[in-house]
């Protein structure tokens, strides 16, 4: 059973997803992680256990290439897809309820931007590891994001924003959010953005990389 | 060349010189460590921007229009340019400006949504590269085109230098596409200064017998993870 484990982890380090993808070329023609999941749940293993023993191994395996500069955002997102797949699987456990996410994160672009691909490398990686990530797509008004935590009360905000005009509606969204919502966390990101911009309107952290992000949030 | 007078151009993909070498170091990979399988898929998002991209590039070369700089600023037909000191001291010596544009289309946004909604993200991320990859080379080529007609003429020319990257405020794009016809490059700006095609770039230019060109200033700037930067984090600290 523990090669069942170690092959769903390295199938989702590397990317691979089925018996037919071509990549990594090394696996060429080998079972990927459809086959492998498969396969563990036709052997009745739990749910969880596939998810820890095997598949959030491949993921922490990859994430830490990542922080060590030995993978690639790239990569990150081959195992990812790699993770999708495997999830596809794995929903109706998830909607019966014997399996669990890790958590829910809602994320968007401020009001005035309409740069999404930060927005999107975040969401997938955050996804991969496990989590359900409520996307409200780009220019995002404070009061959808009100709106959203309402109905989600205890979830994460992500925002991103790209422009330095546009890092103003940040700063309102985040203050209004923060009078609002006194427990609320924010994180935010985008280019312009830096951990003395994050301290200075009060957001909760800014980390430069989805890995940084998601170990802050595991803490 | 007319002086004071805007000219647009329709550039052809293949006189850009994109090569698959390049989106592959932009999207992180080190030379030689990427793999087949993201070769194949770059290469054939390549040859899809090829068949369906619009790229247009533009300047204006300022000549009569009154100009005048200070350490953080310059003045063009009585408009201030709040650039800050960064940009401001590149452009020492500069006689006047040279405003340009450019802009891929927006068939990159479209096509990279279309993607990560697809559950395909490298695919996304690989197609928005090669837009922003495209519009600077269209930056470049400007450049280029004017470095060779200037230099004829014993004329120097800075760097570009854009709204939004070295501490100056995107903010003023309002004041530079003031200067160039309405919809120049098909670019527009929302309320935020964004342009829109969202692969699109502005900027300036400084030029001038005694204008020096000199390396980009990364290590003045604050920008920490701008994709121009050319000095690490470290070396700043």
């Amino acid at each position: 059973m523990n090669d069942l484990f170690e092959n769903l982890a390295i199938c989702i380090e590397k990317g691979k997803i089925d018996i037919n993808s071509k990549h990594p070329a090394e696996l060429t023609g080998q079972p990927g992680v459809v086959e492998y999941t498969k396969l563990a749940l036709e052997q009745n293993i739990n749910v969880n256990t596939i998810l820890q023993k095997g598949l959030i191994v491949g993921m922490q395996r990859i994430g830490e290439r990542f922080s060590k500069g030995t993978a690639y955002i790239p990569d990150l997102m081959i195992s990812s897809k790699a993770m999708n797949e495997a999830s596809k699987l794995l929903k109706p456990y998830f909607d019966r309820g014997e399996a669990q996410i890790k958590g829910k994160f809602i994320i968007g672009t401020v009001q005035g931007d309409h740069h999404d691909i930060g927005k999107n490398i975040i969401k997938m990686a955050l996804e991969g590891n496990g989590y359900q990530v409520i996307d409200l797509g780009t220019n995002i008004t404070t009061e959808k994001f009100a709106q959203t935590y309402k109905e989600n009360i205890g979830t994460p905000i992500g925002m991103s924003a790209l422009l330095t005009t546009t890092m103003q509606n940040m700063e309102k969204s985040v203050k209004t959010l923060k009078e609002q919502f006194p427990e609320i966390k924010i994180f935010v990101g985008g280019a312009p953005v830096t951990e003395a911009f994050s301290n200075k309107i009060g957001a909760d952290g800014y980390y430069p990389s989805p890995y940084e992000l998601i170990n802050a949030m595991e803490k | 060349m007319d002086f004071d007078k805007s000219y647009s151009f329709n550039l052809c993909f293949d006189e850009l010189n994109l090569t698959k070498d390049i989106i592959a170091e932009s999207i992180g990979y080190p030379n030689g460590t990427i793999p087949h399988s993201v070769i194949d898929i770059i290469e054939h998002q390549i040859l899809k921007a090829k068949s369906f991209c619009s790229i247009k590039a533009g300047y204006l070369v300022c000549m009569n229009y009154t100009f005048s700089y200070s350490k953080d600023k310059f003045t063009l037909n009585g408009k201030t340019f709040n650039t800050g000191k960064i940009i401001g001291s590149q452009l020492k010596n500069s006689e006047n400006v040279i405003l340009f544009a450019a802009s891929a289309g927006n068939y990159f946004e479209v096509e990279s949504k279309k993607e990560f909604d697809c559950g395909n993200s490298l695919e996304g991320l690989i197609i928005d590269t090669i837009g922003s990859e495209l519009v600077e080379k269209a930056g470049a080529w400007i450049e280029q085109k004017l470095r060779d007609f200037f230099t004829n003429e014993g004329i120097n020319l800075t760097n570009r230098y854009s709204p939004g990257y070295c501490d100056w405020n995107v903010e003023e794009q309002f004041k530079l596409f003031s200067f160039l016809p309405n919809n120049f490059c098909e670019i527009s700006l929302t309320e935020t200064a964004m342009m829109i095609p969202l692969k699109s770039i502005s900027g300036v230019m400084g030029y001038g017998k005694n204008v020096k060109n000199t390396e980009y200033p990364c290590n003045a700037c604050g920008m920490e993870y701008c994709y121009k930067r050319k000095v690490t984090s470290k070396e700043i600290k």
